[in-house]
């Protein structure tokens, strides 16, 4: 009994680590190439309001997050694009305000938040069936979205005003892009959590662009290097018995570290 | 001549602040204007305007391609001004340029055969066709100014808009660039924006001066004094049949 249990949490964690490398992979390159990582990082931090709102009223975090997250970062393409705000003042408004509504949700709410150090620090040791659902219902979506629309999110993102003189839905690509974006830093907050995520999101895609500067390379060799980094993360973590967040996030920034050293030094 | 577009007492700008005002100029189907004007003037500003792109306060933009705004956009080529140095988006030549014949219809962007090959002929008219699969970001200014020309025209537009396309191309290319426009204006109007009319006086047909206001000249010898009654401070260059004619440099640059 106890070995099956062993078993299925094994295979749960690698599922999760594998699901946590395609969707940010895939995603991440989109963000890196656009210059969007601010953008990523106050949608990271603004989700935490969803989970504060989600302990509050007694509903998984993390579909309030999901929520939370997606309004957010609509609302930071609107609003940028109306070009009321500065947009860098805006994320860094949202990003803080996001936190304190979680803050001050998760003091309000009746006795105490479990799990509330997953949200910041991940584990994917702890991953539910509902997280792998949806981090493997992810994946497929993201898969199927660059496989399907792969040279319009690539015309759209190098130059969206010429997309637009062809006529090319700029703001629907654009809308479905950024609620790709905001489900996959939900969804991977399990894994490595909110003050990690980001690196998933950027680091594949720094190893991938020390050997490749094309697009759809960058994308295939992101996620690949994302589960090199993942899977021996988590090896690491159960080797050493240390948190696996911490050491996925490590184990990819020695990676990066690796490859660049290789790449000068063969040059 | 078929009239293709229609300017109409247009204004626009920005944040309630006029840009360019009193706009009214039709473009027709041999036309090859040449918009000049100072930086700052609002020439981008007009060409975004003709475009689509940006919203006029008051007045106009009709167009005669198309009844469907969006049909008619797909018979149009741009190339935008660009600030190169941010360029270092991983995207290869090839696809940059077949961008250009990217459709609604086409989300998926799968394209033939015949459009592949179609873009692989207008790189070699480009002289490109060794950098194909070169990614954008290790060009020199010159090379990626004549990808984004293949990109515009790769579409076979009826009507081509090109702002600023000889900043940084050497003169080299700049001339065989306007040797190139000549021979595609037999079948496409052209819209040229540039801030000094020297090289390209002897291949336009005609002259939008913009400098807030905008003013239309309908042949491509002006004078010094019709551009100062123009208010147009720009540096008039001779070359070829184009009357000797130099203004003195404006001090706003
Ligand atoms: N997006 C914008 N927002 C606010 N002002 C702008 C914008 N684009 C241009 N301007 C202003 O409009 C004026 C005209 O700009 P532009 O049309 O680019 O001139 P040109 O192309 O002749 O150099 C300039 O004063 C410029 O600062
Ligand atoms: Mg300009």
């Amino acid at each position: 009994m106890s070995e099956l249990f062993q078993y299925d949490f094994f295979i749960r964690s690698l599922a999760g680590a594998v699901f946590a490398a395609i969707t940010c992979g895939l995603t991440g390159t989109y963000i890196v190439s656009r210059r969007m990582v601010f953008v990523s990082g106050g949608i990271t931090h603004a989700s935490f309001g969803g989970i504060g709102i989600g302990y509050f009223l007694g509903i998984n975090p993390v579909m309030g997050a999901a929520v939370f997250g997606v309004l957010v970062a609509l609302g930071m393409e609107r609003f940028s694009y109306r070009d009321m705000v500065r947009q860098d003042s805006l994320i860094a408004m949202l990003w803080s305000l996001g936190m304190a509504v979680g803050v001050i949700f998760i003091y309000i709410t009746p006795g105490y938040a479990p799990n509330l150090l997953t949200y910041l620090f991940g584990s994917i040791l702890t991953i539910t069936t509902t997280d792998l659902l949806l981090l493997g219902g992810l994946s497929l979506i993201s898969i199927l979205i660059f496989i399907l629309f792969y040279n319009t999110i690539l015309m759209v993102s190098f130059d969206e005003g010429f997309a637009e003189t062809r006529s090319m839905p700029v703001k629907g690509i654009k809308s479905m892009m950024i609620i790709l974006v905001a489900l996959t830093i939900v969804f991977n907050i399990r894994i490595v959590g909110i003050i990690m995520v980001l690196a998933l999101l950027t680091v594949p895609q720094a190893i991938a662009n020390l050997f490749t500067s094309n697009y759809k390379h960058m994308l295939i060799y992101s996620v690949l290097s994302g589960m090199a980094g993942t899977l021996s993360g988590l090896a690491a973590s159960w080797y050493l018995n240390i948190p696996s967040g911490a050491t996925i996030v490590f184990t990819l920034v020695l990676m990066f570290s690796m490859a660049k050293l290789i790449k000068s030094v063969t040059g | 001549m078929t009239k293709l577009l229609e300017v109409n007492d247009v204004s626009a700008g920005y944040h309630r602040e006029p840009v360019i005002e009193k706009a009214c100029f039709s473009v027709s189907q041999d036309d090859f204007i040449g918009i000049i004007g100072p930086n700052g003037g609002g020439k981008t500003t007009l060409l975004k305007v003709m475009l689509g792109l940006h919203k006029p306060f008051s007045g106009m933009v009709k167009w005669f391609l198309e009844d469907n705004p969006q049909s008619a956009r797909q018979k149009i080529g741009y190339l935008p001004q660009i600030n190169f140095f941010d360029i270092r988006f991983p995207i290869s030549v090839f696809d940059v340029v077949r961008s250009g014949l990217a459709s609604p219809d086409n989300l998926r962007g799968r394209f033939s055969r015949k459009q592949n090959h179609h873009v692989e002929e207008v790189l070699r008219l480009l002289g490109m066709s060794r950098l194909k699969n070169k990614s954008m970001g290790m060009l020199s200014g010159g090379e990626k100014q004549r990808v984004f020309l293949g990109r515009a025209i790769v579409s076979n537009p009826d009507i081509l808009f090109l702002d600023e396309p000889g900043t940084y191309v050497d003169h080299e290319f700049e001339s065989e660039m306007y040797d190139m426009l000549k021979n595609l204006n037999q079948h496409m109007a052209i819209v040229l924006v540039s801030h000094d009319l020297g090289m390209i006086s002897s291949y336009i047909k005609s002259i939008i001066c913009v400098n807030r206001v905008v003013h239309y000249h309908a042949s491509n010898i002006i004078s010094n004094e019709q551009l100062t009654t123009y208010n147009c401070p720009i540096q008039l260059i001779t070359h070829g049949d184009v009357p000797h004619t130099v203004l003195n440099k404006h001090t706003q640059r």
